[in-house]
């Protein structure tokens, strides 16, 4: 009876003390892990300041402009392009066939090219960038009327011309002479 | 331990000597020591009871109560020296980056000379004397050369010079180079501020990992700056200073002063690249102050839209001749003057509502004291003292008061937004920011004054800074600079300033070039409307895209209704002679 209690007792302590050291090593362990661990987030914030820099240093508007003067046909939006409220999109008349207000999106990463005004197309709007300036048909600018604090993209002296579904930014700037 | 020791131990109450005691007696301890027995084990197994309990008090259950010992490296900002510098929309205006400073500890140096032979070939512009004889001397510490490019770390470390070693320094970057450079400044090789917002928020930016937002608009800074530059290049100015201020918040959106520099290389500057034209310049701003002149005569209540001033003669006053620049030589109504920018009438308006009237509103629109803007660089205002009557007729037509082109701004745009002087600011407001202002001129005034501001768009001075779709109204002026003893008519400020849409203002935008000459394309001119009202309209007409701003037809009759003087006066004539005043303000 006596015995029975005491290796009880024994076990137990046995026990505990094999529980207390692993948790004890685990401790050790995971304080390793976490050292590493900040140590890496560390490297990954330094990492993300130095694309910060990089990411607004090709975002730079002179070096923007020159790149869409140099590359693309688009120039500087004028007030005619611009549509700043819903309540400025006239319905469309009723007896107009043909897709909805703006039409299917680009196929992504293709080059935009001077949208061919069709028959049928839309009668306010093609997603495609209407890239003739002169053009009557205005683009729709798909952003809010509020620029939003939080955009992280600066968006250099630039209209964004149309926001097609698969989120490419076609961009306009530089003098259109 | 103890209790079980109690437990295993055989009581000599448990085995008691037969015969030696009373039966009874001895059944009595028994039952003594048996129920003492019972009381003790109670205790410890209680005591136990309660150790146990908080042990798992203190392992189980308040684990998320406890301080955590271990920390975690708080995740999103990283803690670097001094914080970023974003403009309003978050591009980074001002980084601090990690680097490498190169420094040398001369006494574990071996060979100084063949030292400083491999350092000079990875890093060409250090200077070879200098350099042996820093690696020669007996300190302890040398900087060599402070923060490396990754390319000159990576080559020294190639070399392996023992006794040289990197220390890691933060480096100030400014990504986007010289396109807000006056604002936000820059710092020294010690991260210590030197100009705009780095110098005055210096200890708050060491403060804290959080960025500090702006009000500048980084696209909006760019367009005025290109704008500016073209208009400098094409008239030959000597400078330049462009604004754009939200008239609802007193924010500006963009700050420039031409000619700018790289804050990443803030070597060598010269006092014209370093200087401030936009808040620490103070100019005669010339017929812009016609504005405030026209607010003057309206807030008096002595004179009304159409009341009318002699300007048929040039006015003498001592040695000096007040007259006019394609002087219309009759009577003239307020919205002519306004629009021929006579200074003539603009004289006879202040005298008739006096000096201390037109002071008062000065000081009110903030013309007289130094104005509050978050960077260094502010210039004091030259206040005329004794403010005498020739004063105030020079000052009706913007002479004898030299103020900064961010007075300029925040004054016309209380005038304009409805009477209500704010705070010009650079950091950005929360939207939901209560913006507070003190009335300054009633809404009537304002009213007129914006209906005033239009017609010298449509039919004044101002035609070339018409942007379709944006209602502009505007002022331009053109202020010849003191130069010695004397006002140089070689050598002018020439400036525009105008608000859209005007029947509902949202935006300020100033263009103030310093020096333009005149070219065969403006036949010789090189006064504000030729100068900076075209730069000003080709900045109206790409600001208002790019903010957002609703786009209107300017014949709609709503917004005729709000923005025609009820009656509006003959057109300009074009052409005209130059008006042989000492004194000419257009």
């Amino acid at each position: 009876m006596i015995g029975k209690t005491t290796i009880i007792w024994l076990v137990l302590a046995a026990v505990a003390s094999v529980v207390l050291f692993h948790t004890s090593y685990r401790v050790q362990e995971l304080d390793l892990r976490l050292a590493a661990l900040n140590r890496e987030i560390i490297r990954e914030q330094e990492a993300i300041q130095v694309l910060k820099a990089e990411w607004s240093f090709l975002n730079d508007p002179i070096r923007i402009e020159r790149l869409a003067r140099d590359y693309t046909p688009l120039g500087p939006s004028g007030p005619a392009q611009i549509i700043a409220s819903v309540e400025q999109i006239p319905f469309r008349a009723p007896e107009a066939e043909g897709p909805a207000l703006v039409s299917a999106a680009p196929v992504p990463g293709r080059k935009p090219a001077p949208a061919l005004p069709e028959a049928g197309e839309s009668r306010l709007a093609s997603a495609e960038p209407d890239i003739d300036m002169r053009s009557a048909e205005p683009n729709i600018d798909m952003r809010s009327a509020e620029p939003t604090a939080g955009t992280p993209v600066a968006l250099p002296s630039s209209q964004v011309v149309a926001l097609p579904p698969g989120g490419i930014l076609l961009t306009s700037f530089g003098r259109q002479q | 331990m103890t209790a079980l020791r109690l437990h295993a131990q055989p009581s000599p109450i448990d085995a008691p000597a037969p015969g030696r005691r009373n039966p009874r007696k001895a059944a009595a301890a028994l039952e003594q020591g048996r129920s003492r027995l019972v009381v003790t084990a109670a205790m410890f197994a209680f005591a136990f009871v309660a150790v146990g309990v908080g042990l798992v008090d203190a392992t189980v259950l308040r684990q998320g109560a406890e301080p955590d010992i271990a920390q975690a490296q708080p995740a999103g900002l990283l803690q670097t020296g001094r914080a970023d510098i974003v403009d309003r929309n978050g591009a980074v205006l001002a980084t601090s980056l990690a680097s490498a400073s190169l420094y040398a500890d001369p006494l574990l140096v071996i060979d100084p000379v063949e030292a400083a032979d491999k350092l000079t070939a990875a890093l060409p512009d250090l200077d070879y004397d200098a350099l042996v004889r820093q690696l020669a001397s007996d300190k302890r510490f040398v900087w060599i050369k402070r923060k490396l490019t990754p390319r000159e770390q990576y080559a020294v470390n190639r070399l392996g010079i023992p006794g040289v070693a990197f220390q890691r320094e933060e480096r100030r970057i400014y990504p986007l180079g010289p396109l807000a450079s006056h604002t936000v400044g820059f710092t020294g090789v010690d991260n210590d501020g030197l100009m705009g917002i780095e110098q005055s928020f210096d200890q708050a930016l060491r403060g804290t990992p959080e960025p500090l937002a702006l009000s500048i608009d980084a696209r909006v800074q760019h367009l005025v700056r290109r704008e500016l530059q073209a208009a400098i290049d094409e008239f030959s100015g000597i400078g330049g200073a462009g604004m754009v201020m939200d008239l609802e918040t007193g924010e500006l959106l963009a700050q420039v002063s031409l000619p700018d520099f790289d804050p990443n290389a803030p070597m060598n500057l010269d006092e014209n690249t370093r200087f401030n034209r936009t808040s620490l310049g103070v100019y005669e701003m010339g017929s812009t102050f016609k504005i405030f002149n026209s607010a003057l005569a309206f807030e008096s209540g002595k004179i009304g839209l159409s009341s009318s001033f002699d300007a048929t003669h040039p006015i003498r006053v001592g040695r000096h001749t007040i007259g006019d620049f394609r002087g219309k030589n009759r009577w003239l109504t307020v919205p002519e003057i306004f629009i021929y920018s006579s200074n003539i009438g603009s004289v006879r308006m202040a005298l008739e509502v006096g000096t201390e009237a037109q002071r008062a509103l000065m000081a009110k629109l903030g013309l007289l004291s130094r104005p509050s803007i978050e960077i260094p660089e502010v210039g004091m205002p030259m206040v005329p003292n004794p403010w005498r009557e020739i004063n105030t007729m020079t000052i009706s037509f913007g002479h004898g008061l030299s103020v900064s082109p961010l007075q300029l701004v925040a004054a016309a745009g209380a005038i304009i937004n409805g009477g209500v002087m704010r705070q010009p600011t650079l950091l950005r407001r929360d939207p939901g920011e209560p913006v507070l202002g003190e009335r300054v001129v009633s809404p009537q005034t304002s009213a007129m004054m914006r209906r005033m501001l239009r017609l010298v768009v449509t039919e004044g001075s101002a035609t070339a800074a018409a942007a379709p779709g944006y209602v502009v109204g505007g002022k331009t002026g053109t202020a010849e600079k003191i130069t010695g003893r004397g006002y140089n008519r070689k050598s002018r400020i020439s400036s525009f300033l105008g608000a859209f849409p005007i029947h509902d203002p949202k935006y300020l935008v100033l263009v103030m070039i310093d020096e333009p000459k005149g070219t065969a394309r403006t036949h010789g001119f090189a006064t504000g409307g030729w100068v900076a009202a075209p730069a000003g309209g080709r900045i109206i007409a790409q600001l208002g895209p790019m903010l957002g701003v609703e786009p209107v037809d300017e014949n709609r009759p709503d917004i005729r209704q709000a923005v025609d003087l009820f009656a509006a006066p003959a057109p300009a004539t074009g052409g005209g002679t130059t008006g042989g005043s000492t004194l000419a303000s257009y």
